[in-house]
């Protein structure tokens, strides 16, 4: 039997990195941050849960599913709303307004959906985990597994897909030179969507993982959000890789600090864990704003 | 049909949260509209200033009059609460003095919130300080549901009643009064306010930071003070919150009612400008009011519950202002400007500024 504690950690990790490199691409494609990105572990969280409860069957089901609908709502938010707001001219506190809007939409959306299959179907779709459904190979829980391997499969095939195919490329050169991009002949729009897509589905396959392992409500992923935040913030907000990093860092000592506190001695505190991400926000904020990959480019600076 | 009891009773609930929600988002408006600073984290100030009043007057007067008698506050609560109200009843004079004793404490728990999250505001880019506000905001409502000594954890607590010595019928006019007189005080203020030189100060740096500093401005000192004065405004109202409600419950205040819906008010009713603020106050809470009393009958031809469509009405409302009146319902006013005869009039000494018809 593995350690709970390790699971945790690992699991944690891998929800924090999912989501916050999706948040750190989109940011990097409007320069705003995008306050519905929670919303978008809501949705594939509760994919799962309907699945499994309605159903009775294996969340892994429709892992497709999950993250297929949270690309689909990303890119949705981002044609329909942020666009359009860009085109108007709009500031950028007006567009995370904007972002902030469609945050309180899908949780409306999503509150009406729970409550309907909840009535209709007669199951609980409310501070439920899918523990239960899920698998164990070699006495390790699956989710442990599929964390792991989505941060680094998504770490290998991002490099891999940034770096050497075309498309990846364009999408990178859209982000950093939109007018000369475009005067290649590199559709931005249809980029940007790319973008758009990829962090949604990203997002959706962490809601499930979040599914599987913790209680989901209407609001989890709102209330993730702190530490999406945290976990971008650290990686430099504008590094894909930095905010993987940054999410795996973050996801660690949101399990490993309480834990270390907690065999001190000091139960009590372990219900604060939420303002972890928060103090290591302000932390990185005040000692190095740039992230911690603008820290190694110094560090290989100095040691050259 | 509506008779007009009804419609008192219907303006007697809903008054009070009118005159909450008004000085929640003239403070915002004082932030973002006047002074453009996104305050993603409203909730802050407005559950320090409720806290205070479910955890400072109740713990004051029990402590005073000895009548825990060494009991815990929060563990007996239902016990020392009847106590603490019977002290109050008796005593209109301490009652009145006690209000206004935890009204100031609230504006000032506000003022201090505020001066915390002016750290992070006078020195990050819009983004950074978005997020990091946002982030900040949740903090006390975390502290207040788990910490079981501030305001009872997941129980809450009840609020004493100040105004126990007043007649029932009569005591929640004189509650309605004296929260929309307070509102309409802090109106007056804001307007005044943002009237002043200091309001188009404050604009001057919304409009052009550099500007405002290479013409000798202290743009960081006039940032901390506006965000210090919201926070206070905003504890204010977070009291007039706990007042209304009568107990406080960390598990009420939250992103979506206490950052989110004072930031529609503002945008719909149109940032910059104070009577554009409370119409947009009056116009939300009106309308959000109806959908609750007709709830019923909507009821009955849907599968789920009628209160979640609120959200849905909400943010498409706010979009569509967003996209097709962007400036809000009432915008914000054109600075008057001078007529060139009128300033040459001036400059030759004919006449004064403050002559200005």
């Amino acid at each position: 039997m593995i350690d709970p504690a390790i699971v945790n950690t690992l699991v944690f990790s891998g929800i924090a990195a999912m989501s916050s490199v999706g948040l750190t691409l989109t940011y990097l494609t409007t320069r705003v941050p995008n306050f519905a990105h929670g919303s978008f572990l809501t949705i594939g969280a509760y994919m799962a849960v309907y699945w499994a409860q309605i159903l009775q069957r294996s969340p892994y089901e429709v892992l497709w599913a999950s993250a297929l609908l949270g690309g689909v709502v990303s890119v949705a938010q981002y044609k329909i709303v942020l666009n359009p707001l860009r085109r108007r001219g709009a500031s950028p506190t007006y567009q995370m307004i904007a972002t902030l809007t469609v945050a309180f939409f899908i949780f409306g959306v999503m509150s009406i959906l729970a409550d309907y299959f909840g009535k209709t179907y007669k199951v609980r779709v409310n501070y439920i985990a899918l523990r239960s459904f899920d698998l164990e190979i070699a006495s390790i829980p699956l989710v442990m597994l599929l964390s792991l391997a989505s941060v680094i499969l998504s770490t290998i095939l991002l490099y891999i897909f940034l770096n050497k195919t075309r498309t990846g490329v364009a999408l990178r050169a859209s982000i950093e030179n939109p007018d000369l991009a475009q005067v290649l002949g590199i559709n931005i729009e249809r980029m940007y969507m790319l973008a758009w897509f990829i962090a949604g589905s990203l997002g959706g396959l962490a809601g499930l993982m979040y599914a599987m392992w913790l209680p989901v409500t209407t609001t989890a992923g709102d209330e993730f959000l702190p530490t999406i935040f945290a976990s971008s913030i650290l990686g430099g907000l504008s590094s894909i890789f930095g905010s993987l990093a940054g999410g795996v860092l973050v996801g660690a000592a949101n399990s490993l600090i309480p834990q270390m506190i907690a065999a001190l001695g000091f139960t009590e505190i372990i219900q604060y864990r939420p303002i972890i991400p928060l103090l290591i926000m302000s932390i990185v904020l005040l000692t190095i704003p740039q992230g911690i990959t603008s820290m190694t480019i110094r560090w290989v600076r100095t040691a050259r | 049909m509506i008779s007009p009891d009804q419609v008192i009773r219907f303006v007697l609930d809903l008054a009070p949260w009118i005159a909450a929600y008004l000085v929640i988002s003239l403070s915002l408006n004082l932030e973002y509209g006047f002074g453009g600073i996104p305050n993603f984290g409203k909730v802050l100030c407005v559950s320090g200033g409720a806290f205070l009043v479910g955890a400072l007057p109740g713990q004051l007067i029990a402590a005073i009059y000895n009548l825990g008698e060494g009991l815990n506050y929060f563990d007996n609560h239902a016990q020392i609460m009847p106590r603490i109200n019977d002290v109050l009843a008796r005593d209109p004079l301490l009652s009145t003095a006690l209000l206004i004793f935890t009204l100031v404490a609230a504006m000032l728990v506000g003022a201090g919130l505020g001066l915390i999250s002016s750290f992070p505001s006078v020195r990050l880019r819009e983004e950074y300080l978005a997020m990091t506000l946002l982030a900040m905001g949740e903090i006390l409502i975390l502290i207040g549901d788990n910490y079981k000594n501030l305001i009872g954890g997941t129980l809450g607590v009840f609020v004493p009643s100040f105004l126990g010595w007043i007649p029932v019928p009569t005591r929640s006019y004189v509650l309605t009064a004296l929260l929309v007189g307070l509102a309409v005080m802090v109106f007056i203020f804001v307007e005044l306010l943002t009237k002043s030189p200091y309001g188009r100060l404050l604009k001057s740096i919304r409009d052009d930071e550099v500007l405002a500093q290479a013409l000798g401005r202290d743009v960081v000192s006039v940032k901390r003070k506006t965000i210090i004065l919201a926070g206070a405004l905003a504890g204010l109202a977070g009291a007039m919150l706990a007042l209304t409600t009568g107990a406080v419950n960390a598990k009420n205040y939250n992103r979506a009612n206490h950052t989110f819906i004072p930031w529609v008010m503002v945008l719909v009713g149109g940032a910059a400008n104070n009577w554009g603020t409370a119409l947009g106050v009056m116009v939300f809470m009106i309308s959000s009011r109806l959908i609750d009393v007709f709830k019923r009958e909507l009821q009955l031809y849907l599968p789920f519950d009628v209160v979640w469509l609120t959200p849905l009405l909400l943010s498409t409302t706010l979009l569509i202002v967003m996209f097709f009146r962007p400036s809000g319902i009432i915008p914000e006013a054109r600075t008057q400007t001078l007529k060139p005869k009128e300033l040459d009039a001036i400059k030759t000494g004919q006449r004064r500024l403050s002559d200005r018809s």
